[in-house]
């Protein structure tokens, strides 16, 4: 039982699990830790088995092979309501037939609190949410939102072990979603609750997370800080998962410790950096087949009359689109669409004209075919 | 042709701790169907207005106004407006027991039918859709073979050299048959069995509008799974058990054949005796005060045991 | 733990299942038996059952009354009920709960308590214990369901698939037979034969209801049992169960039984 020893805790840990429904394998072979305090983010499409990662350390679903450990201990077999945890659900899940009072009552009863301190924390875990003075409302009278806080509320009262929550803001609109999101994060660290997080909404899981775990087809892609998913990530799922991307198709033509030469389908040449290798071995060497991909912020462009350093091309703009903050412009590079997004405009920029497209070596990823 | 659309417009309000507001409640029935003008509609409700009315709510109308004539014989003319045909019911043990028997049975029915058909229920509330559509079917399809078959059915079980008895004997358990036919106990056997499919169906329909998440919410905040049964399911699936319970007391205080066939005189449940009244003693103002006593009685007690859920803590429940 | 409440659960499912079902599996083996009294399980084995049924005229006149009449009031109120129906889906008639909960009540109302207040309505207009009484007393009884069942099937019904075809030059008329019609067919058949089978079956208002010279196959073996009590009843109960199989196989294909009862989603 001496499993944990790191320098950082972890509350929780994962081994080698592997869960099938019928014949279809959804988890095959996760390994997972979880530091104490953070907040974890399972980040994947539907299907990709995060909510299952979930269910699994919440208890409701068993490992066919492996073990989940919860602050050291093997709870595998260990049924949900013997685990001490708090848990949010996309629905809400707040009792309709009980108060809200009723509602933070309900893990309290159980855990045979004292009336005294049964008042005072449910007053505090509702303080906590903005939600003092509904105690004896009932959930059908409240809005999504002021749900979703009591809910939390509620997780939080009965002082948990691990907060889980399972996609909490799915079912709000747009506004609401993005208020509860900075008050969660608010309320993570002030209470300092190791806390699990599903969703499959990047931006949330950018804006929110410690770190990010991408998952997809039942396997952990990568685990890392929300800026290095973003801009280093490491397999080519991941790179078109999180955020837009452009493509490009060539060969390498010769490598060395910082540069990777590479020539396009197009006869032009690039260079990428040799960090910036994704796939398995991270490797690549001369004569491969590879795709490059980059970001439509990364891309610059600019009027095709203005000499630039570095490696530009000439492009015609076929569609602008006005975002507001930005502009989306697709331009075709010899006859291939590419999507840009800037915060630039210059009046010359017209449907039909030509334009000059340019990117920083570092800002491209490579990948193996 | 000419048709207005009202488009369904949700009020968009400003979102406070004070102003509730139901963003996931669905939108309550596209109105755009709406049709100005709904005079072919009446044209075409018309047939169907006039058969009702006129062969059912007339002749409902027409007994009730009968069961305050009182007439000394069937074939009398001294026919006098008055309470006298009710005052002879509350007045008579007879009737009088007739009433308790019909109620008794009836609670009975309905308590058997609840406690062998809620874990069904549950059953089929935590199958796949597929089982769910089997077990549907092997409980709805009796309902479609005449109650006269299914009685035939418990004649055989239940006389005294039927099934059971023999079984029984066979067994050494019993020296003599049990009196299971004839008997109230015969009776209650043959209206649980008759109306279990509607209790089952009715806490079924309230169990699948249960969000399962609630008992994993029960489930993650400690609750065992006996705790999460009684403090959310159960509570929860009150409008399945009361609508069922209804449905089951009323189809069983209104029953005629089973009572007649399986409990024949020793169980003289109201029906048995307004179809005597009626159809052999040609009483039919009696019979009809009979009815409407009958009609009341479930009427009122329906009503109270609905009201007094929907009082209780758990009016939430019932919204 | 929880596995075995589970298990238990499962037992007593099967369990009360086979209660709901025990009194028709019983009827069709009791009427083999070649002894002269009915009992389950049979003695010995004869059709012997049957062939005397073939001589009992009675039983067949009656089979071929209920059919003739669960079809006809299966018939009208299937058009009334559609009619009824389409006009409570499509129009916004003022004080249509009223209207829908009115067409439903005769299923509130007790069997009994119909039966009665239609004989004593009946005779003074001479329609007491004739074929028309008879009809009328069934249309009443089925026109609920029927129009429950159409109801549901109209309540998924898209209308701007009417105003699609009425864009495109059909008539009301046309629009009716080629569009809305074909749409809710399932919910008008499974309605039709819904109410054949509840009126084929009935006992209770058709007691009321029938003469010496007109009686119908339940109240045949309803008297039949009351007075006798022999394997004769089996064989004839036999036939109704095979005739309400085939009727509940057609209806499962085409609505689900148990959704007719409200049973799935």
């Amino acid at each position: 039982m001496q499993a944990i020893k790191n320098a950082v805790r972890n509350d929780v840990e994962i081994r080698n699990v592997i869960k099938k429904f019928g014949s279809t394998t959804v988890l095959n072979g996760i390994d997972l830790e979880v530091r104490q305090g953070e907040l974890l983010t399972l980040l994947g499409p539907s299907g990709c088995g995060k909510t299952t990662t979930l269910n699994l350390i919440a208890g409701f679903l068993e490992a066919d092979e492996g073990d989940v450990y919860i602050k050291g201990k093997n709870v595998t077999h260990i049924p949900p309501y013997k685990r001490d945890l708090g848990m949010v659900f996309q629905t809400y899940s707040l009792f309709p037939h009980m108060t809200i009072y009723e509602n933070l009552d309900f893990g309290l009863k159980l855990r045979k609190v004292a009336k005294a301190d049964k008042e005072r924390r449910i007053d505090s875990a509702l303080h906590l949410v903005k939600m003092s003075g509904l105690e004896h409302r009932y959930p059908r009278e409240l809005s999504g939102g002021q749900r979703q806080r009591v809910a939390i509320a509620r997780a939080l009262v009965v002082e948990p072990e691990l907060l889980l929550l399972d996609e909490p803001l799915s079912n709000l609109d747009a506004k609401l979603r993005h208020e509860l999101r900075v008050e969660i994060k608010r309320l993570q660290k002030e209470i300092g609750v190791t806390t699990i997080f599903v969703t499959h909404d990047q931006e949330e899981a950018l804006s929110l997370s410690d770190r990010v775990v991408v998952m997809n087809g039942g396997k952990i892609e990568q685990i890392s800080s929300p800026t290095t998913i973003y801009n280093h990530p490491e397999t080519e799922f991941v790179f078109q998962f999180i955020g837009k991307s452009n493509c490009f198709h060539g060969t390498v033509t010769a490598t060395d410790s910082q540069k990777i030469s590479v020539q396009l389908e197009d006869g032009w040449g690039t260079f990428v950096d040799a960090d910036n290798v994704m796939g398995a071995d991270r490797t690549c060497r001369t004569g491969d087949q590879v795709k490059l991909y980059i970001r439509p912020e990364k891309l610059f462009i600019t009027p095709s009359d203005q000499a630039q350093p570095g490696p530009f091309h000439k492009a015609t703009i076929t569609q602008m689109n006005y975002l507001g903050a930005s502009w989306e412009i697709d331009v075709a590079l010899i006859g291939k669409p590419v999507q840009i997004l800037t915060p630039m405009y210059d009046a010359s920029w017209q449907i039909g004209k030509e334009v000059m497209i340019g990117w920083n070596p570092s800002d491209i990823m490579l990948i193996k075919k | 042709m000419e048709s207005v659309r009202h488009y369904a417009h949700q009020e968009v309000t400003q979102e406070s701790p004070l102003n509730p507001k139901q963003e996931t409640e669905p939108e309550k029935g596209s109105q755009r169907k709406k049709k100005k003008t709904y005079v072919p509609g009446l044209l075409l409700l018309l047939p169907i207005l006039l058969f009702i009315f006129g062969f059912f709510v007339v002749p409902m109308l027409y007994i009730l106004y009968l069961s305050f004539i009182y007439t000394d014989s069937p074939t009398a003319t001294n026919a006098v407006f008055s309470l006298k045909n009710y005052m002879l019911f509350f007045s008579d043990s007879y009737y009088l027991s007739s009433l308790w028997i019909t109620v008794k049975v009836s609670l009975y029915t309905v308590l058997v039918s609840l406690l062998l058909g809620y874990p069904v229920a549950l059953t089929m509330a935590k199958s796949s859709p597929r089982v769910r559509g089997y077990i549907a079917l092997l409980i709805a399809a009796p309902l479609l073979v005449s109650i006269v078959v299914r009685n035939f059915g418990w004649y055989l079980l239940l006389l005294p050299n039927g099934t059971i008895n023999s079984v029984l004997a066979s067994l050494g358990i019993i020296d003599s048959p049990l009196k299971l036919l004839f008997s109230e106990i015969g009776v209650i056997i043959g209206l649980s069995n008759a109306y279990l499919p509607f209790m089952i169906l009715a806490i079924a329909t309230s169990l699948y509008n249960i969000d399962p998440s609630l008992e994993r919410a029960s489930a993650i905040l400690g609750a065992s799974p006996l705790r999460s049964f009684f403090s959310v399911t159960l509570p929860l699936s009150l409008p399945g058990i009361v609508s069922g319970c209804v449905l089951v007391f009323s189809m069983s205080m209104s029953a005629y054949v089973t009572p007649a066939l399986m409990g024949g005189a020793n169980v003289p449940m109201m029906p048995v005796v307004a179809y005597d009244q009626i159809n052999n003693l040609l009483r039919w103002t009696f019979g009809s005060a009979l009815s409407y006593v009958l009609l009341a009685t479930t009427m009122i007690m329906v009503t109270v045991f609905t009201r007094g859920f929907e009082k209780s803590k758990f009016r939430e429940v019932f919204r | 733990m929880i596995k075995i409440t589970g298990k238990l659960r499962l037992i007593f499912t099967i369990l009360t299942i086979i209660y709901i079902l025990v009194p028709l599996l019983v009827v069709i083996p009791a009427s083999f038996t070649s002894a002269s009294y009915p009992s389950f399980p049979p003695q010995g084995f004869s059709f012997q059952w049957y062939t005397k049924l073939l001589e009992r005229p009675e039983f067949m006149t009656a089979l071929i009354n209920s059919a003739k009449f669960a079809f006809m009031a299966a018939f009208f109120a299937v058009i009334f009920g559609t009619l009824g129906a389409l006009a409570i889906a499509k129009y916004d008639i003022p004080g249509k709960a009223y209207i829908t909960s009115l067409l439903t009540s005769p299923l509130s109302v007790p069997q009994l308590v119909l039966g009665v207040a239609l004989l004593i309505y009946f005779t003074p207009l001479m329609l007491a214990g004739t074929g028309t009484g008879f009809l009328i007393a069934h249309i009443i009884i089925c026109i609920p369901y029927v129009i429950r069942l159409v109801l549901t099937g109209l309540s998924g019904f898209d209308y701007n698939l009417e105003r699609a075809a009425a864009i495109l030059g059909a008539s009301p008329l046309t629009v009716f037979w080629k569009v809305t019609l074909p749409l809710i067919r399932p919910a008008i058949i499974s309605g039709g034969l819904f109410a054949f089978l509840i009126s084929f079956d009935n006992v209770t208002v058709s007691l009321f209801m029938v003469s010496p010279d007109m009686r119908t196959l339940p109240i045949e073996i309803f008297s039949h049992m009351q007075d006798a009590y022999d394997p004769l009843v089996a064989s004839v109960s036999s036939v109704v169960i095979f005739i309400s199989v085939i009727l509940i196989v057609i209806l499962e294909k085409l609505q689900g039984v148990g959704k007719i009862f409200g049973g799935t989603h």
